[in-house]
Formats: C-alpha cells, sequence, structure tokens
C-alpha cells in the first residue's frame, strides 16, 4: 500500500518525527555495502542511473567510471533508504524522479509506505490498479490523484498556506 | 509560421554563464527563484553541480553574473545557513532546497539573495514563471539548460481553436475582456482548475493561462497536452502583461522603476506594474476586480491587441469576424453537403449565398 501527503504542512503532527526531509544524509549514515547486491537495488540503479553494482558500495556509472554509492542520483538514494527502512519513515517523495515510480510501486506491493510530495509526480496510469495507493484515506484511481494534487496545489495559493508552513516544524 | 514570440531580457533581468573547458551553459534569472528540474532522477543535476564545483576548485571553469554579483554553490546539507548570512547580495545555486526545512527557504526568500534552486518540487507558494524554469541536458562531458518555454506547445499562425479556455473565473480578467469578443468561452477558476478542464478531451483548445506563473503546474499540464496534441497555451507572462503592454495603457518595462526580480513570479510583476502605471486614469486596473469599461470597448480592440503580445488574439478576433461559409452549410446540410458541387461551395461568400444555396438544396432533396 501506498499512501500519499501533498505537502509537508499536512504531514500529521504526530508523524513528523518519522519525517526524513534529506534522504542524502540519512543514506550516507545509514546504508550499508549488503544493500547493494540485493537484486531489486541492482536493478533500479542501473534503470535510474545507468549505474553497475560491481561489488557492494563499488559502481560504475553511465560512463564506466568506477564511482561510489555517494554518487548515485537522490531519487536512487530514496529508492534505498524506503526499500531497506524498518521503522516507518515517512520520505521525501520528491527527491525522486517519474522513472523512480514505477520501483517505488513495486515496493509498495510488499510492503506499507507513507511518502510526501510537493511535486506532480507522474504514475503509470497501471500503478492504480498494481497496488493500492490513499491520499487523505481516499483509494485514488488517475483522476483521483490528479483531483488531490491539483486541490493541493491549489491550497498552497491560498491565505494562511505560508503561516501553515511555518508551523508544520518541517 | 510559429508565431511565438521570444523575450528578450527583462530590464533587470541576469544572465549567468558557466564556463568550462568542456563547453558552456547559460540561464537567466528573471525573479527570486529560478529552478532547474527535471522529470526523472538520474538526469545529471547534481553531478552538474559537483562537476562544477570541482573544475572551479582547479580554475577550469569560470560562472559570471552580468550583473557582477558572486554565485556560491551549495550542494550539501548544512552549509545553506552560513551562506545565507553573508551580508553582501549574491547568487546561491543549491541543491535540493526543498529537502531543507521550511524555516530555511523562508529566511532565503527574504534574503538579499537570488536562488538558483535544483529540484523537482517549486519553494514557498510554487509562483514561477515558465520562463524562469530550465531542465538540465547531459551533453557529452558537459550539460546545458533547456528553457522550459517549450515544453507547453504555444499558439501558432495555422491553429483555430474549437475552444478558449481562461484561467481566470467567468466574466474576470481574461475571461471578461475575451467575452467580449468571442462568445464562447470557458473558465477555469484558477491555474490549478485548468487541467481539469483539459482531461479527456480532444478538440483544438487555446488556453490562456498566466506563463508567469505557471510553477507547480507546469508538469501536469505538459501530460494533458501529451494526451491531447491539439493544446496551445497563449505566449504571454499574464494578462496584464497584455494589458500593460497594450497602444492603450502604453507601459514600458524600461521605464517601470521596480525590478522583476523583486518578484517571486512574473504574474506579479506586471500586476504591480500595470496597477501602478494606470492609478488615477481611466484606464485604472485593480487585480479581482472587473475591468474599466474602456478595455470592454470594442473600439479599443486595435489598441488593445495589435501589438507583439497580442498580435495572435487580434487575427483570432478578426477570423471570428468573417463568415465561415463552409462551417455554416456543413452545419446546416450534414452529409447532404457532399450533393453539392464543389464550385458551388466555393461561390458561397457570405450567409446569404449560403442560405440560398442550402434552399435550393433542399429542394432538390424534397423532389
Amino acid at each position: 500500500m501506498l499512501n500519499i501527503i501533498f505537502g509537508r504542512e499536512n504531514v500529521p503532527k504526530e508523524l513528523v518525527p518519522k519525517v526524513v526531509l534529506d534522504s542524502r544524509s540519512y543514506f550516507s549514515l545509514f546504508k550499508k555495502p549488503e544493500w547493494f547486491e540485493d537484486p531489486f537495488v541492482k536493478e533500479f540503479l542501473k534503470s535510474v542511473d545507468n549505474t553497475t553494482v560491481l561489488f557492494e558500495e563499488a559502481l560504475k556509472d553511465y560512463k564506466g567510471r568506477g564511482i561510489s554509492t555517494t554518487m548515485i542520483s537522490t531519487g536512487c538514494k530514496t529508492l534505498c533508504c524506503i526499500y531497506f527502512d524498518v521503522d516507518d519513515r515517512i520520505f521525501y517523495g520528491s527527491s525522486m524522479g517519474n522513472n523512480c515510480l514505477p520501483f517505488l510501486v513495486r515496493i509498495a506491493q510488499k510492503k506499507d509506505i507513507t511518502i510526501f510530495l510537493e511535486h506532480y509526480a507522474d504514475f503509470p496510469r497501471e500503478s492504480f490498479s498494481l497496488v493500492d495507493m490513499y491520499c487523505n484515506g481516499i483509494l485514488l484511481d488517475q483522476d483521483k490523484y490528479d483531483d488531490a494534487f491539483s486541490d493541493w496545489s491549489a491550497s498552497t495559493c491560498e491565505e494562511g498556506f505560508l503561516e501553515k508552513l511555518d508551523s508544520c516544524g518541517l | 509560421m510559429h508565431l511565438h514570440v521570444r523575450r528578450d531580457f527583462l530590464r533587470n533581468s541576469i544572465a549567468v554563464d558557466f564556463k568550462s573547458i568542456y563547453g558552456t551553459a547559460s540561464i537567466t534569472l528573471h525573479s527570486k527563484f529560478t529552478c532547474i528540474s527535471g522529470e526523472n532522477s538520474g538526469e545529471g543535476k547534481t553531478e552538474f553541480l559537483t562537476t562544477v564545483r570541482d573544475l572551479l576548485v582547479q580554475g577550469l571553469c569560470t560562472i559570471t553574473a552580468s550583473n557582477g554579483w558572486d554565485i556560491t554553490i551549495v550542494i550539501e546539507a548544512g552549509v545553506l545557513k552560513d551562506v545565507i548570512q553573508k551580508e553582501e547580495p549574491g547568487i546561491i545555486i543549491v541543491d535540493e532546497l526543498m529537502s531543507e526545512r521550511y524555516n530555511l527557504v523562508k529566511r532565503l526568500s527574504k534574503s538579499n539573495k537570488l536562488v538558483i534552486c535544483v529540484n523537482r518540487s517549486y519553494p514557498l507558494k510554487g509562483e514561477y514563471p515558465l520562463i524562469g524554469t530550465y531542465t538540465l541536458v547531459r551533453e557529452g562531458d558537459w550539460f546545458t539548460f533547456k528553457d522550459n518555454t517549450k515544453l507547453l506547445p504555444l499558439l501558432s499562425d495555422s491553429f483555430t481553436p474549437d475552444t478558449i479556455l481562461t484561467e481566470a473565473s467567468a466574466n474576470h480578467s481574461e475571461n471578461e475582456l475575451l467575452s467580449v469578443y468571442f462568445s464562447d468561452i470557458k473558465a477555469s477558476g484558477s491555474r490549478d482548475k485548468i487541467e481539469k478542464n483539459l482531461r479527456n478531451t480532444s478538440e483544438n483548445i487555446l488556453v490562456l493561462a498566466d506563463l508567469g506563473n505557471i510553477g507547480r503546474a507546469l508538469h501536469i499540464l505538459c501530460k494533458r497536452c501529451k494526451e491531447n496534441p491539439n493544446i496551445r497555451f497563449y505566449d504571454y507572462q499574464a494578462f496584464e502583461e497584455l494589458l500593460f503592454k497594450s497602444d492603450l495603457v502604453q507601459g514600458d518595462d524600461n521605464r517601470y522603476p521596480k525590478s522583476c526580480l523583486d518578484f517571486l513570479s512574473l504574474e506579479t510583476y506586471y500586476e504591480k506594474a500595470l496597477e501602478d502605471f494606470t492609478r488615477g486614469t481611466p484606464l485604472e486596473y485593480h487585480h479581482g476586480e472587473p475591468l474599466a469599461v474602456v478595455y470592454l470597448d470594442k473600439s479599443n480592440c486595435k489598441k488593445i491587441f495589435d501589438t507583439d503580445i497580442g498580435r495572435p488574439l487580434y487575427k483570432l478576433i478578426q477570423n471570428t469576424e468573417t463568415f465561415d461559409c463552409f462551417s455554416y452549410l456543413k452545419s446546416q446540410l450534414g452529409e447532404s453537403l457532399t450533393l453539392v458541387s464543389p464550385i458551388a461551395v466555393e461561390n458561397c461568400e457570405t450567409k446569404e449565398d449560403c442560405d440560398e444555396l442550402i434552399q435550393s438544396v433542399s429542394s432538390v432533396i424534397q423532389t
């Protein structure tokens, strides 16, 4: 199951301690060499970054250069964090581009995930039938997802939005 | 021929040039925040910044701003706070700005710094001009910035809309003005409601949206344009730009004392410019209020629309004033139109000609 929250100001206060805004530093702190031997990780690194895992954290980039895991894209770092998370963390979904979303959906087929978004993440249409996606408790299809995004985007232009942001703690 | 009018630099816009041993890349800053975003991960946004930073250290790259301001690159978390505190104005290039807490983004927005942010989401209210957003593209060992103005298909010469859709609500702003000239204008009610009006469509639709504030709505609108390739956007920053630069108001960016860089979006810039220019005159404009009657007077059509900004609309207005014989015959005769010789159709120049032809065809059919 994938639960989507649009806007950091809408993350419930009791869940704020669970939020990871910056997955880059979180990744740096908690990554493990064995993560990169996982076939799923190898698959999305190849698909998103065109990066090949040679051995644990030794990678080869799209140009054939040896790189470390610190140099993979922010989207792949976020996917790693979500995939290996065991603490029900809420990650910032806007760190991931559209090419990460099919992998996010596959993760959500195996476990419940919550992310928050602040951009229009264009999920492939079939995502809505592959996994239950929710926003504000509503089961989403393509139209309802687009409505949820547009409604949130409109709410950011309303009076009081910046004050809400101010008080959300994120 | 494409009618897209490229904008010259607004007065006070700043060009930022990256020159390295691998090539050059440039962007222009038109407002407080300029965004480099991209649909996908792995496109090289962070790689570009780390490459530039490493080349700078080696003296193999320069970054210059046309106003001479200093430019600082911030890639790691935790560094931005110190950079904001520096007294001198400058330009900050920040990777993943929205991974910072809002309080820091707020401080940045109030600082004397201009910001180039590399992220997928737009800071604050997400009000950014289309010309203020870029996509980064890898080219060999280097990168170029792709101007996002080409992401939305713009109105061209040969395009005739079946529907005109305004960002504004019914009888407000551009909807109010265009209703004087077009009988069937649809109103969205806000920027974020435009996309819903474009869902599941296939007809030719002309959208009048403030490109100077397209911001967060950009990518969902791009999606709608892929789904219906017959959608076109009007090329202006804001309805207010149309009025400001009309021969009625005769506004001039070069004479307006405020800088576009003091505004978060070009829409708010033109709103303010128009209000300031027309204050105390019969043309007085207030955002959100009914237009002064002088704008709605059809005798001012040429003065309002026959300008660089308004000319495409002027042509559409002129076209609606010409009677379309073929469409009229088709709507009246339907399939029976195939019974009429093409020469007879071509000879119809007025509604009266068409009505005569319709009558004679109807009599033949009855016989």
